[in-house]
C-alpha cells in the first residue's frame, strides 16, 4: 500500500519537475550571450600591455619564458603571453589576433597559481583565431604559449652559425609572436548584458552632460 | 517540565553564539581566501613581470618613422626600413605604438624601484644593427659642462637608447637599458652603473643573462693589484673579462642591497640628488665619492668593504669633496 502511494506521488511530481526544469533550462540557455571582453577589465595585467589595450592597431609581442632555475638563459626558450585578471572569471572563449602565430597552447592558472594546459592549437592559418573551450574554466590567469611562428625559420638562419660541422647558437631560435590583442569571454545572461549596456550609456550621458557644461 | 524550560533557556544563547561563530568563521574564511588569491596574484606578477595598461597618448608621424609618448621619442633607423616588417608606414605605426605602451609601463616600473626619474624625454632608436652588431644595445647620456653661479656644472643634455630588434625583443634587456637611462643622470662609475642595471635586469625583470659570483673567491685584479671592475670603461671596450665584469659588478650591488634592504639604493640616489655634488665633480666620479654616499645611506662606513674587494678607495668627508670641487673651479678660472 505504501509503495503504491509513493509511486502515485512520484507519478504526479515527475512531470512537474521535468516541466519546471525545461522552462528554467530553456530560459537559461536561450538567453545567454557573450560577456564583455574580460581582458579590458580594470586592473588587468599582462606581460605586454599592448595585447590588452583594446586596440587592434597596437602590436605587442609574446615574451621569452625564462627557466625557473638559476642558469643562463636558453636560446631554445619559447615565448608566452600572460594575462592576469583582477578576479576569477569563467572563460569559455579566447580570441587571438596575430599575424605570425602558427601553433600555440592555452594554459590557465588554478587558485594556487599552478598552470595547466587546456587546449592545443596546432595549425593556425588566419590572423584571427577564435577558440571555444569545451568546458568552462574559472580562472584569474591565462597564458598563451607560442609553439611556432612564421618567423622562426628566418630567426634560426640568423642565429645559428655552422662552423666545421658544429652548430653555434648566437641568440634565440624561436621568434616571439606579434599579437595585436587577446580577448577573453565568458557567458552572461541577456539581462546582465543589457544592464551593462545601460550602465555604459548612462555613463556616456553623464560625460556628455559634463562636456556640455564645460563648453558652456 | 522545569528541566525542559532550563534546556530552552540554555539553548537560545547557544544557538545565537553558534550563528555568530558560523558568521564570523565564514567572513574570516572568505578573507583568508582573498588574501591567498592576492598573494598568488602578486607572485604571478613578479614571476611574469606584468603591467597594467598605461594611460598615455601616442603621437605619430604620417610616415611612421617617429612616434612620441609621455616619456619617449621612438624612431626607426634607416637600416630597418628595408626589413619586410617595417617597410610600410602602417606597420611602423602599429609596432611603434605597441612598443611605446610597453616602454611606458616599464618606465613606471623602474620609477617605482628607484623613486626618481630623468627630466629628459628618452629617445629610443630601433635598428637592424648597432655598432655592426645585432647583440649590442646601448644607452648614452650626453652631458655638457657649463659655468654657472660661480662654478662648473655637468648638465645632462639628452638620453638616447639604441636597440637592434633582436635585443629590443628581450624584456630584460629593455629593463637593463632603461635603468641606465634613469641612473646615468648621476654620472656614476661604470662598474656601479652596470651593476645596478644588471640588478634590475636579473632580480626584477627576471633575466638570466648574468649570474651572481662569490665576491671573494671570484675576485680578479689588474696588474696594479686593483679590482678589475674599478676602472672598467664600459661595454664598448670588450675583452675576455667583459662577462665577468658585468656579473661581478652586479654581485657587489646585489650584496649591498641584501645587507641594507630594498630601500637602500633609492636612499643613495635621494642623498645624491639633495647635494647635487655629482654635477660639480671635476672628471669622472670616483669609487671613493660613491662609497661616501653608499656609507651615508647604509649608516656605516663601507670603505673597509671596498678595501677587502681590492678597490683603490679612501675615506672622504663631504667637506673634502667640497674642497676638491672648489680647488678645481679655481684652477679652471685661473687658467
Amino acid at each position: 500500500m505504501k509503495v503504491q502511494s509513493a509511486l502515485s506521488h512520484l507519478f504526479f511530481a515527475l512531470p512537474i519537475v521535468l516541466f519546471c526544469g525545461c522552462v528554467a533550462g530553456s530560459g537559461f540557455i536561450g538567453e545567454q550571450t557573450w560577456s564583455e571582453n574580460y581582458s579590458l577589465m580594470d586592473g588587468v595585467q599582462a606581460n605586454d600591455p599592448a595585447i590588452v589595450d583594446g586596440d587592434l592597431k597596437t602590436i605587442g609581442q609574446s615574451q621569452y619564458a625564462e627557466a625557473s632555475s638559476d642558469t643562463v638563459q636558453s636560446n631554445h626558450a619559447s615565448s608566452e603571453s600572460v594575462i592576469l585578471l583582477p578576479a576569477s572569471r569563467s572563460i569559455h572563449r579566447v580570441v587571438m589576433y596575430s599575424s605570425n602565430v602558427k601553433a600555440f597552447d592555452i594554459w590557465v592558472a588554478d587558485n594556487q597559481g599552478r598552470w595547466g594546459r587546456i587546449k592545443e592549437i596546432k595549425n593556425v592559418n588566419q590572423e584571427v583565431t577564435d577558440v571555444r573551450l569545451n568546458r568552462a574554466v574559472r580562472t584569474a590567469g591565462i597564458k598563451i604559449r607560442i609553439r611556432r611562428t612564421s618567423d622562426d625559420a628566418e630567426l634560426r638562419q640568423k642565429n645559428i652559425q655552422r662552423v666545421r660541422g658544429w652548430r653555434i647558437y648566437t641568440g634565440h631560435v624561436n621568434a616571439p609572436a606579434k599579437i595585436a590583442e587577446i580577448e577573453l569571454y565568458g557567458f552572461v545572461s541577456k539581462g546582465d548584458a543589457e544592464d551593462v549596456e545601460n550602465a555604459i550609456s548612462l555613463e556616456e550621458a553623464d560625460e556628455k552632460e559634463l562636456d556640455e557644461l564645460l563648453e558652456f | 517540565m522545569k528541566n525542559r524550560n532550563q534546556l530552552n533557556s540554555c539553548s537560545a544563547p547557544i544557538v545565537i553564539s553558534l550563528l555568530i561563530f558560523i558568521f564570523v568563521g565564514c567572513a574570516a574564511l572568505e578573507e583568508a581566501q582573498q588574501r591567498k588569491l592576492d598573494r598568488t596574484r602578486q607572485q604571478q606578477q613578479e614571476r611574469y613581470v606584468t603591467f597594467e595598461r598605461p594611460t598615455t597618448e601616442i603621437q605619430m608621424a604620417e610616415d611612421g618613422l617617429m612616434l612620441e609618448s609621455e616619456h619617449y621619442t621612438f624612431t626607426f633607423a634607416e637600416d630597418l626600413l628595408t626589413h619586410p616588417d617595417y617597410d610600410e608606414p602602417e606597420e611602423r605605426q602599429n609596432v611603434g605604438r605597441g612598443a611605446l605602451l610597453f616602454m611606458e609601463s616599464l618606465y613606471n616600473y623602474v620609477h617605482d624601484i628607484f623613486g626618481f626619474e630623468p627630466k629628459h624625454q628618452l629617445i629610443v632608436n630601433l635598428r637592424q644593427t648597432h655598432h655592426g652588431s645585432q647583440h649590442l644595445a646601448t644607452t648614452s647620456t650626453r652631458t655638457q659642462t657649463v659655468y654657472r653661479n660661480g662654478g662648473w656644472l655637468k648638465i645632462v643634455q639628452g638620453i638616447e637608447m639604441d636597440f637592434p630588434v633582436t635585443m629590443f625583443n628581450q624584456r630584460d634587456v629593455r629593463a637593463h637599458e632603461l635603468t641606465h637611462a634613469f641612473t646615468n643622470i648621476y654620472l656614476l662609475p661604470t662598474w656601479f652603473t652596470e651593476g645596478i642595471a644588471v640588478l634590475v635586469q636579473v632580480e626584477y625583470a627576471r633575466g638570466k643573462s648574468f649570474r651572481r659570483l662569490d665576491l671573494y673567491e671570484d675576485l680578479k685584479t689588474d696588474l696594479d693589484g686593483r679590482n678589475a671592475v674599478q676602472y672598467w670603461e664600459g661595454h664598448l671596450s670588450r675583452d675576455q673579462l667583459t662577462e665577468w665584469r658585468y656579473s661581478y659588478s652586479y654581485s657587489i650591488v646585489a650584496e649591498l642591497k641584501k645587507r641594507f634592504g630594498e630601500g637602500f639604493y633609492p636612499t643613495v640616489f635621494r642623498l645624491m640628488e639633495a647635494d647635487q655634488l655629482h654635477q660639480r665633480l671635476p672628471g669622472e666620479m670616483t669609487t671613493s665619492f660613491l662609497a661616501y654616499y653608499l656609507g651615508q645611506a647604509a649608516g656605516e662606513d663601507l670603505v673597509p668593504f671596498f678595501e677587502e674587494l681590492q678597490f683603490d678607495v679612501r675615506r672622504i668627508t663631504k667637506e673634502q669633496i667640497m674642497a676638491a670641487i672648489m680647488e678645481a673651479n679655481q684652477d679652471q678660472l685661473g687658467r
